[in-house]
């Protein structure tokens, strides 16, 4: 299974709103992120993570599921799986 | 930067005949506009009128004053004036192509957006309007078309003090702006609009055929205080909205959607890296964060009467 990391150090601007703001202080570039993402962003923060470490430490956020659905075992893995591809998309993470 | 001028003397005080000497002379006209001065050159009788229609209460200064922007335009060679085309300079440079003669006065105010645009960047520079009444400042950004110029112009002409009708200049760390008024800019349907709404507003001359349609500028120093340089509390960051017949509504916009928004729209912050973050954060941090949709400007500008008295918001 792939492993982890940051591609920068990051800066967020977070108002407990939804969506938080992330600055990359190498790229400068800017991104409107969901609070899950950044929750991700920060699990690495800390160093390279494997993906199953970031399931574990991740699977038991609420905003993960939707309110009232009883979600597969695996839909939490489909869901970080989902956001670490579109960040990495963004450069803000990579996979090695 | 310059110190501001005394005594304060203004445009008008020139008369017609000095103010075209000055503008065709190699000194050009020192112009003041908010803490900075511009030398503006053009032998074109339309620039003339134009500065002499708008910019009649704008302090100037003695030739040999420093000016922050040297500015000209006009014809340059022998083919442009025979072609009855001119092109616009900053500091000798000629950053654009060559416009019909017709179309020199808006072009100059673009240039001299342009001036500001591209230096100063001592402050995080949003693409925004600003405007003021008593210690309310509220800066308007918006995507081109979404009415910000015209909500701006009814409320020059309803005693609001226009800021600025381009640039939000913010000083970072805080939630100051720095007012550097100009005539605002009208364009299409807003010029006959705004006839309509006052019709003893002073605009300038028409160009027709610009690549953004007809283009005309209202005089919006009308208000007390219009030249004052210092800087103003910012109080609202509102994103007007014009839609035909809409009914009004305001409602709070979240920070995170404001910051990305102003960002996105700062002639600057990426400029200004990681300090253009900081100061963002402090801006949006410390203003109250609004979206306006309006089709009706009376309705629109008595809902920032009701902000000014504190009376809408959070």
């Amino acid at each position: 299974m792939s492993t982890w990391s940051l591609q920068e150090p990051l800066r967020f601007y977070d108002r407990s709103e939804g969506a938080v703001v992330c600055y990359g202080i190498d790229s400068g570039d800017t991104h409107l992120l969901s609070e899950t993402a950044v929750q991700l962003l920060q699990a690495l923060e800390s160093g390279a993570q494997q993906e199953v470490e970031l399931h574990q430490r991740l699977a038991g956020l609420a905003t993960l599921s939707t309110p009232g659905e009883n979600p597969a075992p695996d839909a939490h893995l489909d869901v970080i799986q989902q956001l670490l591809s579109d960040l990495a998309g963004v450069g803000l993470v990579a996979s090695s | 930067m310059t110190a501001p001028q005394t005594p304060f003397t203004t445009l008008s005080t020139l008369g017609g005949d000095e103010l075209r000497r000055c503008l065709s002379g190699p000194a050009g006209l020192r112009l003041s506009v908010g803490p900075y001065r511009y030398a503006i050159s053009s032998p074109l009788a339309v620039v003339a009128r134009g500065l002499e229609t708008l910019y009649g209460d704008f302090g100037i200064a003695p030739e040999q004053e420093f000016a922050d922007f040297h500015v000209g335009l006009g014809p340059d060679g022998l083919i442009q004036r025979c072609r009855g085309r001119a092109v616009f300079s900053f500091d000798e440079m000629q950053p654009f192509g060559s416009i019909p003669v017709s179309q020199a006065h808006a072009f100059l105010e673009w240039g001299m957006n342009w001036c500001l645009s591209v230096t100063m960047h001592e402050y995080l520079k949003l693409h925004a309007a600003v405007v003021a009444r008593g210690d309310c400042a509220v800066v308007m950004p918006g995507l081109p078309g979404a009415g910000k110029s015209t909500l701006c112009a009814a409320l020059a002409l309803r005693g609001w003090r226009v800021l600025s009708d381009e640039h939000a200049l913010i000083v970072p760390g805080t939630c100051s702006v720095i007012p550097v008024n100009r005539p605002v800019s009208l364009k299409n349907e807003s010029i006959q609009l705004i006839q309509s709404y006052e019709p003893s507003a002073i605009i300038g001359p028409i160009s027709d055929d610009t690549h953004k349609g007809r283009v005309a500028h209202l005089k919006a120093d009308m208000a007390p205080g219009s030249h004052d340089c210092a800087p103003v509390t910012v109080r609202y960051m509102l994103f007007p909205r014009y839609r035909c017949r809409a009914t009004l509504r305001l409602q709070p916009r979240a920070r995170s959607e404001s910051f990305m928004f102003a960002a996105h729209h700062s002639f600057n912050y990426s400029l200004l890296g990681e300090a253009g973050f900081d100061a963002m954060a402090a801006y949006v941090d410390a203003v109250e964060c609004l979206d306006l949709l309006y089709s009706d400007l009376d309705a629109a500008v008595a809902v920032f009467e009701q902000l000014q008295q504190g009376r809408l918001g959070a």
